[in-house]
């Protein structure tokens, strides 16, 4: 029997301090999300009591900040997905460092993008009619079925991939922790100690599963682009919707990413594991993104400003009109630093590059907010006597409290989950082997 | 001396600041636009409509909110009819049933209608004055042959007698979804009488009843006066069944090949789900 867990110990000491005690700083950072989080639900117990008069939503504009979160936290964790299932599956040489934060992002993601829908609707009691009354044609089922399959797979495909630092740290006696979590180590590792027939096992199920989990991705994503291209509502029925929305999720996916690496490169002193190398090569797939990115949404607003069709007319004029510097920002800045930065070597920093890769975020949030707002602001047909304010959309401090509130959880659940797993893999794997297996 | 000059400075700015305030207080009342015009339906009741505008830099906009007076007038006597408060399209409207008042009218057969508001802090005040003739009209329904004709009647109430409603247009409606549809336009001879020939390609109810509107419009004599009746003459409407593929979001199953594609996905996920976890049973099970 060959134990993969000694030869980790090695690594593990190196990362003890991460998961064992947190040291002050670290329960100060904890406390503040934790009131963040309370600010967020103290706004949701605000709009469950008063109702959804408190958010900038109305009878036309129906969407809002809410549905933003949503689908772009659900864009990150499927691009989370997509990255760490495609450095999996190809055993890239440098993936080891970057994998696991990418999967967390996943899970994390997963967990808070739906919960923004729960927001959006008003009567949370007729949630159960989704299943018992759901129609297959239904865009919204779709969505609900996928969202579900997304989650189970992305968990099964994160427990698989940390399944061996798991039995590690079961069996790393020098590790200064509590009696429960050691308990919780020991049912978690379900008894893998590395042998042959567990490891293949093992490589079987993580392999089929990291295929399934970009398969899903692209799916599921691609379902929730369907909502809006399968409406016909001016700037939504589009038909390259689908790829477009996968593109912008593994784009805004890169740029979390990179932003978590570079914070847990400072908190963790990750300089060894996470060097220049790694920035630059996810750097380089944003900007691989950045141009994809860029083509398809000239090719969408080309499109629709050539054909000149009324209704699109006024949906350009109101972007390139109230939300102009919004548009900006979103379609040349976010489009073209990344271009800039990652593109001439002499900016491939790795501080310029997380820079980039915070623009890149707010601009595709912003992207996703273009998306939404402007068409809901754009009815097909006039609207008589309707208030200014039904029309006109504008998130209110309810609305931005549970964003901030879903952010802060974004952040303290990375904060656990890096305290209960190395967010360095330290188990190792004989993997030259494997991918001769493979290929 | 500092001081004092520091002193002075702010006297002067708080002047400055209350005076400016005082003008933003003082700023002029807004010009208002008052069209007024009157109608007489069937039931021969009246209505009285004053219809007040206004304009800023943005445009022209209707004034809300506005208490209007109706009034009747007759060279020195003046009765005062009512209020009524525009409404968010600008209009207020004061309704007079039949019989309620005698109209005082002049020689000619005039009645002299007064409408006006008396200003207010945002608005100047507006008056509008409108004489028109009463009117009353008819109409009746005859078939001859395979004709279908509509008669009309009018005829103008003076002071004391009374005399037909010669020389003049009468316009034919039937009501559709958003406006009325003009069927036919009617002259009215010497008599005060006329016809038209109804079309009977309108379409109407599932039993081909219609309503024809006849009305005088926008008259500078008699203002606007319409009257209605019900006929079974039109096209009796029937639903056409779409052809082709009905949208298969509004049918209770879905179509047959997105089950088939949904099932094919499904399956073949959760199998490797499934997979994936029957593997994560064998390591449990083949632990020491």
């Amino acid at each position: 029997m060959e134990s993969v867990n000694t030869a980790s110990f090695e690594k593990l000491r190196e990362f003890r301090s991460q998961v064992e005690r947190p040291k002050t700083i670290s329960i100060v950072w904890i406390i503040f999300l934790t009131l963040l989080i309370l600010w967020g639900i103290y706004a949701l117990i605000i709009q469950i009591t008063q109702g959804h008069i408190v958010t900038g939503m109305r009878d036309n504009v129906v969407w809002g900040i809410f549905i933003v979160n949503f689908i772009f936290f659900m864009g990150i964790s499927y691009a989370g997905a997509l990255i760490s299932g495609t450095l999996h599956l190809f055993r890239t040489s440098w993936r080891k460092p970057v994998i696991r934060m990418a999967e967390l992002i996943t899970i994390i993601a997963l967990f808070i993008g739906p919960l923004y829908i729960l927001l959006c609707i008003g009567r949370l009691d007729r949630l159960p009619y989704l299943v018992l009354f759901g129609r297959i044609q239904s865009p919204i089922t779709w969505d609900v079925i996928a969202i579900s399959t997304d989650i189970f797979g992305c968990i099964i495909f994160l427990y698989l991939s940390v399944l061996r630092d798991i039995a590690a740290l079961r069996d790393f006696s020098e590790l200064k922790i509590p009696r429960w979590r050691k308990k919780l180590y020991r049912i978690l590792a379900l008894g893998y100690t590395g042998t042959p027939d567990q490891q293949k096992k093992l490589n079987n199920a993580t392999d089929i599963m990291a295929v399934m989990v970009i398969a899903i991705a692209i799916i599921v994503y691609s379902v929730l682009a369907w909502i809006f291209s399968v409406t016909l509502q001016p700037g939504w029925h589009s038909t390259i919707f689908g790829p477009y929305f996968v593109i912008a999720a593994v784009f805004s996916g890169t740029g979390v990413l990179i932003i978590v690496m570079w914070v847990f490169r400072k908190i963790y002193h990750l300089e060894k594991y996470l060097t220049k190398k790694h920035f630059v090569n996810i750097g380089v797939l944003m900007l691989i993104l950045a141009a994809f990115f860029g083509y398809f949404t000239f090719s969408e607003y080309l499109t629709k400003w050539y054909g000149s069709q009324k209704d699109d007319e006024n949906l350009i004029h109101l972007l390139m009109d109230k939300y102009f510097l919004m548009f900006i920002l979103s379609n040349y800045l976010g489009v073209l630093m990344p271009l800039i930065v990652v593109g001439i070597p002499k900016f491939r920093t790795i501080n310029m590059i997380t820079i980039t890769a915070v623009v890149v975020v707010i601009a595709l949030w912003l992207n996703r907010y273009l998306i939404v707002v402007p068409t809901l602001e754009s009815p097909y047909l006039p609207i008589q006597d309707a208030r200014l304010d039904w029309i006109s959309y504008s998130g209110t401090w309810v609305e931005w409290a549970l964003t901030i509130g879903g952010v802060a959880a974004f952040c303290l659940f990375f904060t656990i989950g890096a305290r209960f797993i190395p967010i360095i893999p330290v188990s190792e794997e004989k993997e030259r082997k494997r991918k001769e297996q493979i290929l | 001396m500092k001081k004092s000059i520091t002193y002075t400075i702010l006297i002067f700015l708080i002047i400055s600041f209350s005076h400016a305030g005082m003008l933003a207080q003082d700023s002029e009342p807004a010009d208002i636009y008052m069209e007024f015009s009157t109608w007489k339906y069937n039931d021969l009741s009246r209505s009285l409509l004053a219809k007040i505008t206004s304009d800023n830099d943005e445009g022209e906009y209707f004034v809300e909110g506005l208490s209007v007076q109706f009034r009747l007038t007759n060279g020195e006597e003046m009765l005062i009819l009512g209020n009524a408060v525009s409404n968010t399209d600008g209009i207020a409207e004061f309704n007079i049933a039949d019989g309620t008042i005698k109209y005082p009218k002049d020689e000619e057969g005039y009645i002299y209608f007064t409408a006006s508001f008396d200003g207010s802090d945002a608005y100047w005040e507006a008056e509008e004055e409108l004489m028109i003739k009463d009117v009353e009209l008819s109409i009746t329904f005859e078939e001859e042959g395979d004709d279908k004709l509509v008669y009309f009647e009018g005829v103008i109430f003076g002071p004391e007698e009374e005399w037909p409603l010669a020389d003049d247009d009468l316009y034919f409606y039937i009501p559709r979804m958003f406006s009325d549809m003009k069927i036919a336009d009617g002259w009215f001879e010497e008599d005060g009488t006329g016809y038209i020939d109804f079309p009977t390609t309108v379409i109407g109810d599932s039993a081909g009843n219609v309503l024809v509107i006849a009305r005088l419009e926008d008259h500078y004599d008699y203002g606007n006066v319409e009257v209605s009746d019900m006929i079974s003459w039109a096209t009796p409407k029937r639903l056409i069944k779409a052809e082709g593929p009905v949208r298969e979001l509004w049918t209770p199953i879905a179509p047959m090949w997105m089950i088939i594609t949904l099932i094919i996905m499904l399956a073949g996920v959760w199998g490797h789900y499934i997979y994936a976890i029957v593997q994560l049973i064998g390591i449990r099970r083949s632990k020491n």
